[in-house]
């Protein structure tokens, strides 16, 4: 459960709301812009307000709509997103703090990023001229084609994307599919330390030597869970409920000397763990599965 | 315009000397130059459509992006790459020669030893492309170019894609007429890095042969001229082949056996056959791939692969460069 395969689930997501807020966030973090849309200008004086809403371009949607229509008409799907965020985190850092921009600066930023995307990921992506379209008579093709051209120089070309920087881009995503991946193989684990507990209950004790391994492997893979979870916070041991249950299943059980005397030279895992796992039962299948 | 913006330093186009036209196309123009601060000889590939009308080229922006992130003794080197007002240039290491002029010297005699050290190198550049997930898609002996030092260099990657999600569908109008995999003749829209296998193979033959293996007419001939040569696919040999979009009312021809393929291939030895025939199986899943091919017994038996600097050269009066040949005609990812 790496980093590298919860980003291949989400990549095979389809584009959810989420991710498009994240995306107007993210857009909006690459720049300040000189004045924000209509609801804020209530409180300004008539004469002003006049000269900000005149300065507001024609065919004017928020980011978000802007967005959205983007992602409707081009049909883009998790992948190129993806990259295009990386592309928005790498605009972020070059463009100083205190730069800013005018109305339709964000815009530009977000579909020169989304063009540059499509472009060097899909076999079939749209020209800038179908782009422009997309756009509902907000920039023009020459305006496209701009934005493209000073996107890439603003990158100075630097247009390969590592690894490393879609983990950083996407890690609230990750970080929650690493979460609910982590439950169900709980749950799993539960589920057939259980139906083993069941299946062994009056047959007598198995092999010490393979029931060695096996804890073996399990204790090695929850340390690793423990360091993969580190950003996330989320570990094996943070989820007292699961070891009550497992306590509740198999704690119970005295037929415990020999596991747990070679646990304890095995594992630094806290002994609660220890103690469920080293009980009597063949876990090799619960093993296998984790590792 | 005054002096001080007319700055050398910041100018990328001032590092170099653009001397000498060698090749033109629709789509773009090569030059030879020269970097002025290492004297260094260099290519300048100048995409004439780069900048305009519909914004960045694709082929340019992936050739930038794959070049930028394969660096190995066998995949071209991108020096640099800058835009001047309307065009885009690469500036690409300088390879005077590549593997299509050589086999059409017909002056120029191939050792087996120096076909096993092109192959070699062909497929040292290929695996670092595939570990990388990446698919040239446009294998032929005219992309493989030949730096003065004999080093074999893959290039021209503006139809290459990084292979990621499996949903996604791949164009299958890829890879020039000759050298196509049999599942994108048939219109595949998934496929791997099989096809570039299978190109390796059909370039394998043609250096042996001093002639191309499977020059199809055009796209149904094509389809014709490979299953005569290598046997129709069935679904016995490749399950489901007859789903894929273009598989219809195809002649059956029986696969050649292993004295025919002996005859054809006269001076390939027993080894050099195995592995062109598991490179170029119809079924691009019994294909082998670029670590296998690498470690085949092909590669260890002997003759060893001639030393680089030993292999056959082109005459120095008749330099050739990266793109001289495919420039002439823009190949489209649809």
């Amino acid at each position: 459960m790496s980093d590298k395969e919860a980003l291949k689930i989400f990549s095979r997501k389809p584009v959810s709301d989420d991710m498009i807020e994240f995306l107007v966030a993210t857009t909006n973090s690459t720049i300040q812009v000189k004045s924000s849309s209509a609801p804020t200008y209530s409180k300004v004086d008539g004469s002003r307000m006049d000269v900000m809403v005149t300065s507001v371009p024609r065919g004017y949607v928020s980011l978000t709509t802007f967005i959205k229509n983007l992602i409707k008409h081009s049909n883009v799907q998790t992948p190129t997103l993806m990259a295009t965020l990386v592309y928005l985190n790498k605009v972020r850092n070059i463009l100083p703090a205190n730069a800013v921009g005018m109305e339709t600066t964000r815009h530009r930023i977000f579909l020169a990023s989304l063009i540059l995307a499509a472009k060097s990921l899909n076999d079939s992506s749209p020209l800038n001229k179908h782009w422009t379209a997309y756009t509902d008579g907000l920039l023009s093709n020459q305006e496209v084609n701009l934005a493209e051209r000073e996107l890439i120089s603003l990158l100075k070309w630097d247009i390969n994307i590592k690894e490393r920087e879609l983990l950083v881009a996407l890690q609230p995503f990750l970080s929650v599919i690493k979460d609910q991946l982590l439950a169900k193989l709980q749950r799993e684990t539960m589920e057939k330390a259980n139906y083993y507990r069941m299946s062994h209950m009056s047959s007598s004790s198995s092999n010490p030597t393979s029931r060695s391994s096996s804890i073996n492997s399990l204790a090695s893979y929850s340390s690793q869970l423990s360091l993969s979870n580190s950003l996330s916070s989320h570990s094996l041991r943070s989820q007292p409920s699961c070891h009550d249950l497992y306590n509740n299943g198999v704690g119970n059980s005295k037929r415990t000397p020999l596991g747990s005397k070679s646990l304890n030279t095995i594992s630094k895992q806290p002994i609660r763990v220890k103690r469920s796992l080293s009980s009597d039962f063949n876990l090799a299948e619960a093993g296998q599965i984790l590792v | 315009m005054t002096e001080a913006e007319t700055d050398t330093e910041n100018v990328p186009q001032s590092k170099y000397t653009k001397d000498k036209k060698v090749g033109e196309g629709t789509y773009a123009v090569v030059y030879l130059g020269v970097q002025k601060h290492t004297k260094r000889k260099i290519a300048i590939k100048e995409i004439k459509t780069g900048l305009f009308k519909d914004g960045l080229d694709m082929s340019a922006l992936r050739e930038v992006k794959y070049l930028q992130e394969l660096r190995h003794p066998n995949v071209i080197e991108l020096v640099d790459v800058f835009g001047t007002s309307n065009n885009l240039n690469l500036v690409l290491e300088f390879l005077p020669c590549d593997l299509e002029v050589l086999i059409k010297s017909k002056d120029i005699m191939f050792l087996a030893a120096d076909i096993k050290s092109w192959l070699l190198m062909t497929f040292r550049g290929l695996h670092h492309c595939h570990r990388m997930s990446i698919l040239h898609r446009d294998l032929k002996p005219n992309n493989l170019l030949l730096a003065p030092d004999g080093q074999l260099k893959i290039a021209d990657f503006g139809l290459a894609r990084g292979l990621g999600n499996l949903n996604e569908d791949l164009s299958s109008n890829v890879v020039t007429r000759w050298y196509r995999a049999p599942e994108l003749l048939f219109g595949a829209k998934h496929y791997t890095a099989a096809i570039d296998i299978w190109s390796v193979g059909i370039i394998f033959a043609e250096l042996m042969l001093r002639i191309p293996y499977l020059p199809g007419k055009d796209d149904v001939d094509q389809l014709d001229v490979t299953f005569k040569a290598l046997g129709t696919p069935t679904e016995q040999i490749w399950p489901n082949v007859s789903n894929l979009p273009l598989y219809n009312s195809l002649r059956v021809y029986p696969p050649p056996s292993r004295q025919e393929l002996r005859n054809r291939f006269i001076a390939a030895t027993d080894k050099a056959l195995d592995l062109m025939i598991s490179m170029t199986q119809l079924d691009p899943s019994r294909r082998c791939n670029t670590s296998q091919a690498l470690l085949h017994e092909y590669f260890t038996e002997l003759p060893s692969p001639t030393d680089p600097k030993n292999l056959p050269k082109n005459k120095p009066n008749e330099p050739t460069v990266e793109s001289n040949g495919n420039t002439t005609k823009r190949r489209k990812v649809e």
